[in-house]
């Protein structure tokens, strides 16, 4: 956990996530990293995967008794993690979660109390011997079990539908439409541009292109998947329009691919 | 005040495959079971915090799977603590004060301060250790901190005997 925090780790992560942007074509990642520099390179590809990881990174934080760096994550977290809920739908769930812990039977009852008292009288015991963090850390650690179920709900584990391997190949630079004047509509990242030449990312194929300015008739920021639609717990701006998605929505009858829509409604959009 | 703290007549195994021949005058202490009381907090909590998040509606098995899970760590995490402490001794002879581990899960001297080496030992007692009864000896002449010693005034008393030894008994 040390050494993925540590600045090696992050370098590592970085560098995995380059390739993985790259479709694994070392020259595609050599050149996004020449045209759009190393340290925006570095950050933006840790930064973008943060918000999603930012709740379990928490946790972990806590589990390894780093109360102080948890706790800021944790309001980090709240800041800019995409919830799954609202925040009254928050407060349900808090409730619910609170009338499980307190429900059931008697014979529950009996035994959470059998084990209430025994922990209540080691958290004295721990914080009249060993003081404030000590007890702190101690409960920390406890509250991760407690807290899990809640966390669980309000910032959803993505294990399924590919959310991972989209979040990952999503490179971190805007989206854009750009509509040629052929009338033919691409979809790309800009890498660089000299006012003259545009150097671009495709979104199909992850390849380098160049195109003249002189052949580009519009350009529009646009989003390519639906990774970060919600919205965190305590947002402290206003939520703003979403761009508009870069391919239009996939019929409902044909299945769709993870990260976009069927390849062949993509060749119709970009005019072949 | 009589001392509480006798010398070995039973040398625990671990420890005796260490000592040399001449090494006399020894004592052998187990650290003060206080440092368990952490890890102890921290196994029946999780045990308390698993049981009263666990209610079988509503949850799905992966997620109870989780919680079990770190509870049981908590536990596993307090097995390895007692086996440690059960199996780490202080050893204090006339020429070394060692910590040695017996345990299956690492065995070895852990720490052979030589007598020599140490020019003085201060005694540091907070409230944690004068509840429990255990204290915390420095070495600065060595830069080593001993926890968690048990009977801490006999054994400070032992160590500084060791140290500064009466001139008029000659060697």
């Amino acid at each position: 956990m040390a050494l993925l925090l540590s600045p090696l780790g992050v370098l590592i992560i970085a560098a995995i996530r380059l390739l993985i942007v790259s479709d694994y074509n070392m020259s595609t990642a050599l050149a996004i990293l020449s045209s759009n520099g190393y340290v925006n390179t570095l950050l933006g590809t840790v930064f973008p995967v943060i918000p999603a990881l930012l709740p379990y990174l928490a946790l972990v934080l806590l589990y390894l008794n780093r109360v102080i760096a948890s706790c800021l994550a944790f309001f980090a977290t709240l800041l800019v993690s995409p919830a799954a809920m609202s925040k009254a739908g928050a407060r349900t769930t808090a409730l619910h979660e609170w009338h499980l812990v307190v429900g059931g039977s008697s014979g529950r009852h009996a035994l959470l109390l059998l084990l209430a008292i025994p922990t209540g009288a080691l958290v004295l015991a721990t914080l009249a011997g060993f003081g404030f963090t000590v007890v702190v850390r101690t409960i920390g650690t406890i509250a991760i079990i407690i807290v899990l179920p809640l966390m669980v709900q309000l910032y959803r584990v993505p294990l399924n539908e590919g959310f991972y391997t989209n979040l990952l190949r999503q490179p971190w630079l805007p989206a854009e439409a750009i509509t040629l004047t052929t009338h033919k509509t691409v979809v790309a990242y800009q890498l660089d541009s000299d006012g003259f030449w545009l150097e671009v990312l495709m979104d199909q194929g992850r390849s380098v292109e160049y195109y003249r300015m002189s052949q580009i008739s519009t350009r529009d920021i646009c989003q390519i998947a639906s990774i970060s639609t919600g919205h965190p717990l305590l947002p402290l701006v206003s939520e703003s329009a979403a761009p508009e998605p870069c391919y239009p929505p996939a019929a409902p009858s044909k299945p769709s691919i993870p990260g976009g829509v069927p390849v062949q409604m993509r060749n119709n959009l970009v005019g072949k | 005040m009589g001392i509480r703290v006798v010398r070995s007549t039973t040398i625990p195994h671990a420890v005796y495959r260490y000592l040399l021949p001449h090494e006399g005058s020894i004592v052998v202490l187990r650290l003060h079971w206080a440092r368990l009381i952490p890890s102890l907090t921290m196994a029946v909590g999780g045990l308390f915090a698993a049981t009263a998040v666990q209610p079988a509606e509503g949850r799905n098995n992966a997620l109870i799977l989780a919680v079990w899970l770190l509870a049981a760590v908590l536990i596993a995490q307090l097995g390895i603590v007692v086996e440690s402490w059960w199996n780490r001794y202080l050893v204090i002879t006339q020429q070394r004060i060692m910590v040695v581990n017996g345990g299956f899960l690492g065995s070895g001297v852990r720490l052979s301060l030589p007598l020599s080496q140490v020019q003085d030992v201060r005694l540091v007692r907070l409230s944690g250790g004068r509840l429990y009864g255990y204290g915390s000896l420095v070495f600065d002449s060595a830069n080593v901190v001993l926890r968690y010693v048990p009977y801490p005034e006999q054994v400070y008393l032992e160590i500084a005997g060791l140290l500064f030894k009466d001139p008029d008994l000659g060697e």
